[in-house]
Formats: structure tokens, sequence, C-alpha cells
């Protein structure tokens, strides 16, 4: 797996190089800007570009731009955007312009070598991934709206499971379910919630995650 | 105006007394056979007549002199009667003394809307000015009596040959020679008078000498320099003819100067009182606009009173500074500006289009008019002008808070938290490493030790979370809101969010409001709460509703309060009871 890595921090550039090394990956670039890492991520065509949210100039949402950049010009490189904000809104953001191999994870969360190497295989994949902490936070809110309230404890789980990225077989894996479980529940949440059903397809991570935020 | 048709009616009857006169035989009169002259003789003393009415106080003395002078005319051997002859022997020197004792001050209008309490502010001349025109009245007076009814009484014309004369009814002496004396007696005594008045008059210039050319130009010194002129004319007429024949007729050259003079008397002293006519005529137009509407600022007031001229009226604020009435700063440098004073206080400036076309003292009487509006005005651009400051001084604070905040965020973010995140990763690395050992007590502290980092990373992302507003810049107002409630542990609801981008102050303010509302709000689930952002035609109206039972601290605290007026909003409270709810309010235009 050939990684490229775009962070104006060179101490978590190193450590996250290091990680990815250990992890049995493959850096194959290490900037700190975002022209020499866009020119980097063409000469090397890596599988995985990582790129920090907040980048210099303006450290707003250089890094969700440039991630805009990489999966239009390289669809063949998936995209993973480190944040320090828990926010959906960026999450969503990035997964509106290419609902597949994207991923919106805290930054610290690929600290666990294991985390990283799962969140990376599933949007080599194709697949997508947001943070775990943010979709919980969506769905374990306060005061609840009346469809979410409507939810069992299983469903709510898989809920959050899918608006994480999970597919459906990630999903039974995780809780110990059938697969046909799953899509069941799937269904039922789709009816409760009044959304199409679209299963087996990221763009269903967005819908879920439009009707949480909404 | 009405008020003069009684001296017009005097003025005419008295003139047309005289021109009969100098009809029946004007090769006698004084003003010599020639025609315009008699013209010219008969226009001085009618405009005497009614400049001295115009002028309206002392206002005897000029209408009085006009009439002497008129009647002087009528000792003419044509004359229409012993009475009328006798009086015009007896008028012969009136005017000197009374043009003279005009001068002792220039006399104010009566109904001047500078009221009657100034009539006495103007000083007698005091000092040397003063001593020559007394002496220069009294010498003429004395001449006057000497030459008019003396000499009437020491001769009549009759005694002198003048046979077909009218008789002089007060001739008791019939003396020539005595009539000659003191006619003599009288021109010397004229001559003084007159040198007395030129003393007064360049005295008085020296007095002036500041600013003569203004004082000479002025309607005071013109009347001056008129009354000497013809006192000068008078004596030196005189003076020609003393070594002539007892009838001691002036010549009639000297007359003409003498006439000439006090037309330009009479129009010196009609100046000021067209002046207060006009000035009275502006101070109703003020009246008038101000009772039209009361509401109507000093500025249209006085544009409406000043003939349509378009004014601004700035104000001195206590701190040196000009400002309008709605205490905004104004500069007056290099802008037409009329300073209107009182007693020497600079109480306003009225800012015109174009050099000023208004007379000072129209501008003058009509601020006093305006004077209560002027002061009311001025005192609330004073108000305003602190209001205007402390209202800058306020946002500049709050955006110094803001800056420091959004600092102080990003400080936290570059540093402490970035710091963590290595950590993190290196204790990731370290219980990759400690996994491939036989010993398992190393993972497990490691990961405690991660799980550590782990909560202090959470706890200092709330806490920048707090301070800043990093979203903002990114995703605007509705998706910082949202993104706001989301992580927010307060459970509410959001009915209503702008789409449209807001001014970026007016944003932040909003932002602020619902985080102070959400962390005063606390952790408990307060159900039914809401927020509803709305465009509310020129304003943004911020409307939260909250179940007040599930609240800890207020949410309608001062430092809310603060922070929206610093953007120009405020807050208030409404549905007091089962519906509790903050409405804010700020301009967004």
């Amino acid at each position: 797996m050939r990684v490229a890595i775009v962070d104006d921090h060179v101490l978590l550039r190193e450590g996250l190089a290091r990680l990815l090394a250990e992890a049995g990956m493959q850096v194959v670039a290490s900037e700190g800007d975002i022209d020499g890492f866009l020119g980097a991520v063409g000469a090397s065509r890596p599988d995985v570009a990582i790129i920090d949210i907040r980048l210099p100039p303006t450290y707003t949402d250089e890094g969700l731009r440039a991630a805009d950049l990489v999966r239009e010009r390289h669809p063949g490189t998936a995209v993973l955007v480190l944040s320090q904000y828990l926010d959906a809104g960026y999450a969503f953001r990035l997964l509106q312009s290419f609902p597949s191999g994207v991923g919106y994870l805290l930054k610290d969360r690929v600290s666990q070598v294991a985390v990283l190497v799962d969140a990376v295989q599933r949007i080599v994949a194709g697949e997508c991934v947001v943070d775990p902490s943010i979709v919980s936070r969506l769905v374990n809110r306060t005061g609840l709206t009346e469809p979410l309230s409507a939810l069992t404890p299983r469903e709510r789980e898989v809920l959050e499971l899918m608006a994480g990225g999970r597919t459906n077989t990630a999903i039974g894996e995780q809780l110990f379910l059938s697969e046909r479980t799953v899509e069941g529940n799937v269904r039922r949440i789709f009816d409760k919630l009044g959304l199409a059903d679209t299963p087996q397809d990221n763009r269903r991570v967005l819908a879920v995650l439009a009707f949480l935020r909404a | 105006m009405t008020r003069l048709l009684p001296w017009a009616a005097v003025a005419a009857v008295l003139a047309g007394v005289t021109v009969s006169v100098l009809r029946l035989r004007g090769e006698v009169s004084l003003a010599g056979p020639s025609v315009a002259a008699q013209v010219l003789d008969v226009a001085a003393g009618a405009a005497l007549i009614l400049a001295g009415a115009a002028a309206g106080r002392s206002k005897w003395l000029l209408p009085l002199a006009g009439a002497a002078w008129l009647a002087a005319e009528w000792a003419n051997p044509a004359g229409p009667g012993a009475v009328l002859f006798t009086v015009g022997l007896v008028a012969f020197l009136a005017p000197l003394p009374l043009v003279l004792a005009s001068r002792w001050r220039q006399p104010l209008p009566d109904d001047s809307p500078a009221g009657p309490a100034r009539r006495w502010q103007r000083p007698f001349p005091d000092g040397a000015p003063g001593v020559l025109l007394a002496a220069a009245v009294l010498l003429g007076a004395v001449a006057a009596v000497l030459t008019g009814p003396l000499v009437a009484a020491a001769v009549s014309p009759r005694d002198v040959g003048c046979t077909d004369c009218p008789h002089d009814l007060i001739a008791v002496a019939h003396d020539a020679a005595l009539g000659t004396g003191l006619a003599r007696l009288g021109g010397l005594i004229a001559i003084g008078a007159a040198l007395a008045a030129a003393t007064w008059l360049a005295v008085t210039l020296a007095r002036v000498r500041t600013q003569p050319r203004r004082w000479l130009t002025s309607p005071e010194g013109m009347a001056g320099i008129a009354a000497t002129a013809f006192a000068v004319a008078i004596a030196a007429g005189l003076g020609v003819s003393l070594p002539g024949g007892p009838a001691s007729l002036p010549a009639p050259g000297w007359h003409a100067v003498a006439g000439v003079m006090l037309l330009a008397l009479a129009a010196a002293v009609t100046v000021p009182a067209l002046r207060a006519a006009h000035a009275r005529r502006v101070v109703a137009r003020v009246a008038v606009a101000i009772a039209d509407d009361p509401r109507h600022s000093a500025a249209d007031a006085l544009a409406a009173a000043l003939g349509g001229m378009t004014v601004s009226v700035a104000y001195p604020a206590p701190d040196g500074t000009w400002r309008d009435r709605h205490g905004q700063a104004v500069a007056l440098a290099g802008r037409d500006v009329t300073l209107v004073t009182d007693s020497g206080e600079q109480v306003a400036a009225l800012i015109h289009d174009g050099p000023a076309r208004i007379d000072p003292a129209a501008i003058t009487e009509a601020a006093a008019a305006a004077r209560l509006l002027l002061d009311t005005e001025r005192l609330e651009a004073g108000t305003l002008a602190r209001v205007n400051d402390l209202g800058t001084a306020r946002r500049l604070a709050v955006e110094a808070a803001y800056a420091a905040r959004a600092g102080l965020e990003r400080d936290l973010h570059d540093g402490a938290q970035q710091r963590l995140v290595a950590l993190r990763y290196a204790l990731g690395l370290a219980s990759a490493h400690a996994d491939r050992l036989p010993e398992r007590g190393h993972a497990a502290r490691l990961a405690e030790a991660d799980r550590a980092a782990e909560l202090a990373l959470a706890s200092l992302r709330d806490l920048a979370h707090g301070i800043g507003s990093a979203t903002l810049a990114t995703e605007g107002l509705a998706g910082a809101v949202r993104t706001m409630v989301e992580n927010s542990p307060t459970a509410v609801t959001i009915v209503d969010l702008p789409a449209e981008q807001l001014p970026e102050q007016v944003e932040r303010a909003v932002y602020r409001f619902i985080a102070d509302f959400l962390a005063a709000a606390g952790p408990l689930p307060a159900p039914g709460a809401s927020i509803a952002v709305r465009r509310s035609g020129q304003d943004v109206v911020v409307e939260i509703e909250y179940g007040r039972a599930g609240m800890t601290g207020d949410p309608g605290s001062a430092h809310l309060a603060d922070r929206l007026a610093a953007a120009g909003g405020q807050v208030r409270r409404a549905g007091l009871g089962d519906r509790p709810r903050l409405i804010a309010r700020l301009p967004c235009g």
C-alpha cells in the first residue's frame, strides 16, 4: 500500500509516517503544503492520500479542497481527511463531492495501528469512513426528534455503523448478526425515517448523515 | 410700515408748504435760485423726517431736524403769512444741534427682536468723544438760539429793507445792529460747533483705530460722517457769509452740501431699520417653520427662514469637536461656515452651499429665534456624541475580544492539541511494538497512558470549540450553528437558519449569542427548546424558545445583551410563563 501525507506540522507528519510504516505501508510522499503535495501525488500516484484539514495559507478548509482535487484528478487514489474538529459538516461536505473512497477521521483516531489499517483498507476498497465520534454524537443527541426516537436500540446501533460508512457485511460482523438480519434492520430503519433505501451504495451514508443533521 | 404713514403725511404737508413757498419766490431760497438745488433741499428735509421715524428711537430728533430744515425756507419774503414766516426765522439753524444730538447714540429700532432690554446696552460715548459731542451739540444749540429766535426778536427783516416780507411776530427790539451782532456771534459759535463735531469724529475714529475702515463703512460711522459734514457745511456757509449783510444768509453752495449730507444721514439711519425689518421677517419665518412642525430640525427651520438656502447645522461638542444633531462628527474645514455666537460663546455653526449671501445680523436674529431649538439639538448632539463614542469603544472592545478568542483557539489548536496528537501517535507506535513483546503488561500500561492522552485531547477539543468559532469561517452561520448544536449537550431543535451569507459582524454576534445561550442552558435536557434565525426586513431576528424547567443558568444575562448591543442589536424576553423566549434583533443592512 503506497501512501502520501500532507500536514504542516512536521512532528505529526513524522509520527504518522512511522505509524504507517509500522502498519506495513509505504510512505511515498510527505509534504507540508498543498502545492508540493499535489505535485507529489501526481508523480507517485499513491493508493491513499492522507490530508490534514487545516493547512496553510488560511488554515480553514484547504484540506477539504485538496481532497476534492485529488479525487478529481486521480480517481485511483483514495483520500483520508484528518481533522481536529468533531464536525459533521466537514464530513458531509467531503462525502457530498465524492461519496466513495473517502474518509473523515479525527486526527488522533489513527494512532491505533489497527484502526488506521482498517480505515485505509476500507477507503481503498471504495467504501467511505466517517469518524464514529461524530456519528455517535449525531445519533445520541439528547431530545431526539420523532422518527429517531422510534428506533429500537439495535436499530440505532445499525444506524450508527451505517452512518460511519460500514457495509451490511461489516455491520453484521461487528454486531455478530447475519447479513440477512442486518438487511432487515436497515430496511426498517429506512422505513421509520422515511428515507429511500439505497442498499450497498455509499450514497446511503450521505442520506443518513443528511437526515441526522436536518 | 403702516406706522410710518402719519410721519409720511407730516413730511408731505411740510414739504408741500415749502414747495408752495419756493414756487412763489424761489430766487430767494436758501438753496439759491437753482431748481435742482431746491428739489434737493426739500427732499433732504422730507427724507430726514421719514428716516428718523423709521429708525424708531430718539424719533423726535431727526424728524424735528428735517422739519426745521424745511421750515427755514419759510422765512421767504413771499412766505404764506406772518406765522410761518416767523417760524422760518426761528428754525433757521435748528437742524444743526438736532442733527448733532442724534449722533449721541445710533438709535436702535424700538421693536427690534433683540428686545427693549438691549436698548441701553450701547453706552453713551464716554471720555473725550462724549465731551466733544456734548460741546458740539451745546454750541450748536446756542448758535441756533442766537441766529434763530434771538435774531428774530432783535430785528425784523422789515426793519432792514425787506418791505414785502411778512411780519416778524416776535420782533421786539427792531435793532438792526443787535441783529447783525447776534447773527455774527451765532455764526462764530456754529463754526465752533462744527469744529467740535469734526474733532469728535476724529477722536472717535482714533478710538476705533483697530478697525477704522469697518466703523467708517458701518451705518453708525456713515451717519457720524454725514452729521459732521453737515455741521461743517453749515458752518462753512455761515463763515463765508459772515462779512456780508445782516441777513447773514449762508452761501447756497454750502447749503446744498449740507442738504446732501442730510440725505446721506437719512440713508445711514435707515439701513439698520431695514436690516431689523429683514431680521424680523426671518424670525417670523423661523417661528412659522417651527410652528408648522414641532419636530423640525433647527437646520430645516433656519433653511426655510434664510430663503431656501441649504443649511446644515453643527454644534460644538464638549470635547472640542463639531457634531451634527445625531452626534456624528462634522468637519468644518474647507466649507462655507457661518458661526452663530451668543455673548461670545459659539452656539452653532451653519454650514451652507457657497458663500453666505445672508446678512450676519439676520443670521444672529434667526439663531436667536431658533435658540431653544438650537440649544436642544446641541445638548442632544453632545449626548449622542458620547453615546456614539461609547458605542465605538464597546464595538472595539468586542472586536478585540473576538480577535483574542480566535488567537487563543489557534494557539490551542496549533500548540497543545498537535503535541497531544503526536503523543498519541508515539503511544500507538509503542503499543504496536509492545504487542510483539512476550510480556503483556507493557501493552496494558501503554493503553492506559493513551487513554489519558485521548481524554486530554477530547477536553482540549471541547475547550477550543467553546472558545473559537473556526467553523463560522468555513461553513457559514447555518453550518456553524448546526455543528455547535450537534456538539452541545443541550437538546435543541433548529427551526430555521438563513441560507444566505450575512455580514461577518452579524454572523459572529448571532453565533456567540446562541453559544452563550447554550452555555447558560447547561447540560440538562430542556425539552421543547428551539432556535430560529430569520431575516426580517433589514434585520436578523434570533428567537430562542426554552423550557424554563431545564435551565441551570440565566439565558438572558447582561453580557449577552452587551455583545448584541455592540453589533447594534438588542435582546428582549417574551412569552414569560409556559413558553419563555429570548428574541434578539440585529440590524443587517
